[in-house]
C-alpha cells in the first residue's frame, strides 16, 4: 500500500475563494468589547457590564476610514477571551444585549460595511474566561461553542472569514523541545492534532462551519510562537504581529495532499504596549496615543505584498464608539498618497 | 523506553475499563456474513443475500465451547468490507432482515451472551463497498455514526468495538515510521471518518466500550487515535510491543489484542487461515499451538482472540467446537 507520491508543489494553487481573499490584500482588524471600558487587554470574564456605557458605536466611521485607507475588509472581535459578546448571543448573559447600549454591534458593522462595499469577518475566541473552568467537561463547552458559532454564521449573511483565537487553553504539550526552543512547525501541528484538535472537537467544528458557510475562510490563531503555522484543518493561516515575516510557506500537507493556505498578517496601529505585549495595544487605552508612522505602515504593506500575504491593521475604537483620532488620521493620510 | 515500567506503575496508567478488559485475556471472534454463503473472503457489496436461508443460528453452540475454553468475551462481525449488516439497521438495505432468514442475529447473540455471562464485542468495518456514496466523506461518516449509534444503544453492554478498513480514506504516510504514520492518520483518515466525533459519541453512549482501530499488517499494533486499545493480527514476529504511546500530551499505556485464525488454510491474503467458513476447510491447529499463542499473548500482556468461522447453517465448525471443549482436558 505504498502509494504515496511525490507532488510538484508549484502546481498547488489557491482555490477561488482563497484567491478572492488574497485579492483583497488589505484589511482592518478591530478590537472592541468590555475591555475597552476597563483599560485592559485581557480580563477574566467578571468585569461589570454597567461600565459599557457607549451611547453610539460609530461603525460608519470605522468603515468609511477603512474604505478611504484602501482597505477592502474588516475583521471584528465577536468575542474575545473575556467571553464578552458584541452580539446578543442567546447562550450567555455576558453580552452587549445586557448593557445599556443593547444593540447588536456586529449587525451595525455589517450594515455599515455593506454601504462602503467592505467584506466582513469575525474573530471568535474559543477560550472563554466567562464560562470556562477546569471542571467543565469538554463536551459541554464544545456544544456552547457550536451554538455560538451557529449564531455568527447564520445571522449576518455571508462572512469573509471566521478567525478563531485562544486554542492554547487546551494545548498543553508540544510547545517546546527538550532544549527549550520552540519546536519546528510540523511538530507543533502534530502536537495540535494529538491534543488540542481533539479536545476542542476542532474537526467537527471546522466541518460545521463549512456546512453553514462553505465560502467563509476558517482561521485558527497559532500564537506569536508559531506565526503562520496552520492548526489544521483551516482555510488560511494567521500571523499575529507578523509584519516582519520574510518568508511565507503557502503549501502544507493536509488529507494526504499538498494544499494552499493563504496568510493573513495581523498587527496593531498602536505602538505602545503594556506588560507582556510591549509592541502595541489591541484594545483602546486612554493613555495610549501611540500610532505607527506612515512610512512604517507603507513598509508593512510592501512586505506583505512581497511575500503574498494579506495585511490586517488593528484599531481599538474608543469607549465612545469612535476610532482614535490618531488611527483615523494616519489611515486617511496613508490613503492620500 | 517506558516498556520497562513495572506492573505496579503500569496499573495506575490504565483506566478501570482498560484494566477490566485486560483481565478477560481470552476471547473468540465469530466471523459470519454474506461471504459465508459464497465461498469467499471478500466481496464488493453485490452478492445476493437471498441465499441466507438457514433456519436457526445456534448461538449456544457458539458460546458454550468458548466458555469451556476459558474465553470471557466474543467479537462478532456485524459488518465487513462488503457492507452486509448482521443486525437490523435503518441505515442500509443490505442487511440480515432483508433475507429469507429475516432475523436480527446480533440481537439473538446478545441475548445468549447476557444469559451465559459472556461479554459481547463487535467487529465493524469502516470500509463499506455497498454504499453508493463512499466518496462523499460527510455522508459516509454520518452513516457510520448512525450505524454505530444503533449498535451501541440497542444491544446492551458492548465490551469493545473493533474498527477495520480505515485505509480507504488514508492515502498519505504509508512509507513513514509508525509514529509518523499516526500523525499522517491524524491529518487525514481521522478527519475524513470524523473519528474524533465518532469516538466521543461512543464514549457518551457507553463510556466503558473499548474502541480499537485495526492498523493493518503494515503497522501492527499502532494506535490510530483516539482509541482505548490496539489490535494486531499475526504478531508472532513482533519481539517488543511498544505499549506507551503519546495521546493528549501524555505517554499512556494502550493494551493490545491479538487475533489469530483457527483455520490454518492459506487464504492467499495477508494472514494465514480463513476468516470465513469454506466448505472444504476443516483445518485446525493442535492444542499445543494454542498454548503457544496464549504464552505469546501473555508475553505481550495481550488479550488473545481466536477467530472461528460460522457456517451457512449457523453453526460453529465441529472441529472448532471440539478443540475448544478439549482445550484444557
Amino acid at each position: 500500500m505504498n502509494y504515496e507520491t511525490e507532488q510538484d508543489n508549484t502546481q498547488v494553487k489557491p482555490d477561488e475563494v482563497q484567491k478572492a481573499f488574497l485579492d483583497l490584500k488589505f484589511g482592518m482588524f478591530i478590537h472592541y468589547g468590555i475591555n475597552t471600558f476597563h483599560n485592559t487587554e485581557v480580563s477574566d470574564g467578571d468585569l461589570p457590564l454597567y461600565n459599557f456605557d457607549a451611547e453610539a458605536v460609530d461603525t460608519n466611521q470605522w468603515c468609511m476610514t477603512a474604505k478611504n485607507a484602501g482597505m477592502k475588509y474588516i475583521v471584528m472581535t465577536a468575542k474575545s477571551m473575556d467571553g464578552f459578546c458584541n452580539w446578543p448571543s442567546k447562550y450567555t448573559n455576558y453580552s452587549v444585549g445586557y448593557t445599556s447600549f443593547k444593540k447588536d454591534i456586529l449587525a451595525e458593522l455589517i450594515n455599515s460595511a455593506e454601504k462602503y462595499g467592505l467584506k466582513v469577518g469575525f474573530s471568535y475566541s474559543l477560550w472563554d474566561n466567562r464560562i470556562f473552568n477546569d471542571t467543565l467537561e469538554d463536551e459541554v463547552y464544545n456544544t456552547f461553542i457550536l451554538n455560538q458559532v451557529k449564531e455568527l454564521l447564520t445571522s449576518y449573511g455571508p462572512l469573509l472569514e471566521l478567525w478563531f483565537d485562544g486554542f492554547w487553553r487546551r494545548q498543553d504539550f508540544g510547545w517546546k523541545a527538550p532544549n527549550g526552543y520552540a519546536v519546528p512547525a510540523d511538530h507543533f501541528i502534530h502536537a495540535w492534532r494529538m491534543e488540542g484538535a481533539f479536545r476542542w472537537k476542532w474537526d467537527y467544528l471546522y466541518a460545521f462551519c463549512k456546512s453553514l458557510q462553505p465560502d467563509c475562510l476558517v482561521f485558527n490563531n497559532p500564537t506569536r510562537l508559531f506565526r503562520g503555522v496552520p492548526l489544521l484543518p483551516v482555510d488560511g493561516r494567521a500571523a499575529e504581529k507578523g509584519e516582519d515575516l520574510s518568508e511565507n510557506k503557502n503549501i502544507w500537507k493536509w488529507l494526504g495532499k499538498d494544499v494552499f493556505l493563504p496568510l493573513q498578517i495581523e498587527t496593531t496601529l498602536s505602538q505602545k504596549g503594556r506588560d507582556a505585549y510591549g509592541d502595541g495595544n489591541w484594545y483602546w487605552h486612554s493613555s495610549d496615543n501611540s500610532v505607527a508612522k506612515k512610512w512604517k505602515i507603507r513598509s508593512w504593506r510592501k512586505n506583505a505584498e512581497k511575500i503574498g500575504a494579506n495585511l490586517a491593521l488593528n484599531v481599538g475604537p474608543m469607549s465612545n464608539g469612535k476610532l482614535r483620532p490618531e488611527d483615523e488620521k494616519v489611515l486617511l493620510r496613508f490613503q492620500s498618497e | 523506553m517506558k516498556n520497562t515500567k513495572t506492573m505496579d506503575t503500569l496499573q495506575t496508567d490504565l483506566t478501570p475499563a482498560q484494566k477490566r478488559w485486560m483481565e478477560y485475556r481470552f476471547g473468540i471472534r465469530y466471523t459470519f456474513g454474506i461471504n459465508t454463503f459464497y465461498n469467499t473472503e471478500t466481496s464488493e457489496g453485490t452478492l445476493d443475500p437471498s441465499v441466507i436461508t438457514m433456519k436457526e443460528v445456534n448461538v449456544d453452540q457458539w458460546i458454550l465451547p468458548a466458555l469451556n475454553a476459558g474465553m470471557r468475551y466474543c467479537v462478532f462481525t456485524v459488518k465487513n468490507h462488503d457492507g452486509f449488516c448482521n443486525w437490523d439497521t435503518q441505515h442500509s438495505f443490505y442487511n440480515i432482515m432483508n433475507t429469507p432468514f429475516g432475523r436480527d442475529i446480533l440481537s439473538v447473540l446478545a441475548e445468549a451472551c447476557a444469559a451465559n455471562g459472556m461479554k459481547l464485542g463487535l467487529y465493524y468495518s469502516l470500509m463499506d463497498h455497498y454504499t453508493s456514496f463512499k466518496n462523499d466523506d460527510d455522508r459516509f461518516a454520518d452513516m457510520i455514526l448512525h450505524q454505530v449509534e444503533e449498535l451501541l444503544n440497542n444491544y446492551g453492554e458492548i465490551t469493545q468495538i473493533w474498527f477495520d478498513g480505515f485505509w480507504d480514506k488514508q492515502t498519505g504516510g504509508w512509507t513513514r515510521s509508525p509514529v509518523d504514520f499516526v500523525h499522517a492518520w491524524r491529518s487525514e483518515g481521522a478527519f475524513r471518518y470524523k473519528m474524533d466525533y465518532l469516538y466521543r459519541s461512543i464514549k457518551a453512549w457507553q463510556p466503558d466500550c473499548m474502541v480499537m482501530n485495526h492498523s493493518t499488517a503494515d503497522f501492527v499494533g499502532i494506535p490510530l487515535h483516539p482509541v482505548d486499545a490496539r489490535c494486531g493480527i499475526d504478531v508472532s514476529y513482533v519481539v517488543v510491543d511498544k505499549k506507551y504511546w503519546n495521546w493528549m500530551g501524555r505517554e499512556s499505556y494502550f493494551p493490545i489484542e491479538i487475533t489469530i485464525n483457527l483455520s490454518g488454510k492459506d487464504s492467499g491474503k495477508f494472514n494465514p487461515g480463513y476468516w470465513y467458513w469454506h466448505e472444504d476447510d476443516e483445518s485446525i491447529p493442535d492444542k499445543e499451538r494454542i498454548y503457544t499463542w496464549l504464552e505469546l499473548a501473555e508475553r505481550h500482556e495481550a488479550n488473545l482472540v481466536l477467530n472461528c468461522p460460522i457456517s451457512p447453517q449457523g453453526d460453529l465448525r465441529l472441529v472448532d467446537q471440539q478443540l475448544l471443549e478439549s482445550l484444557w482436558h
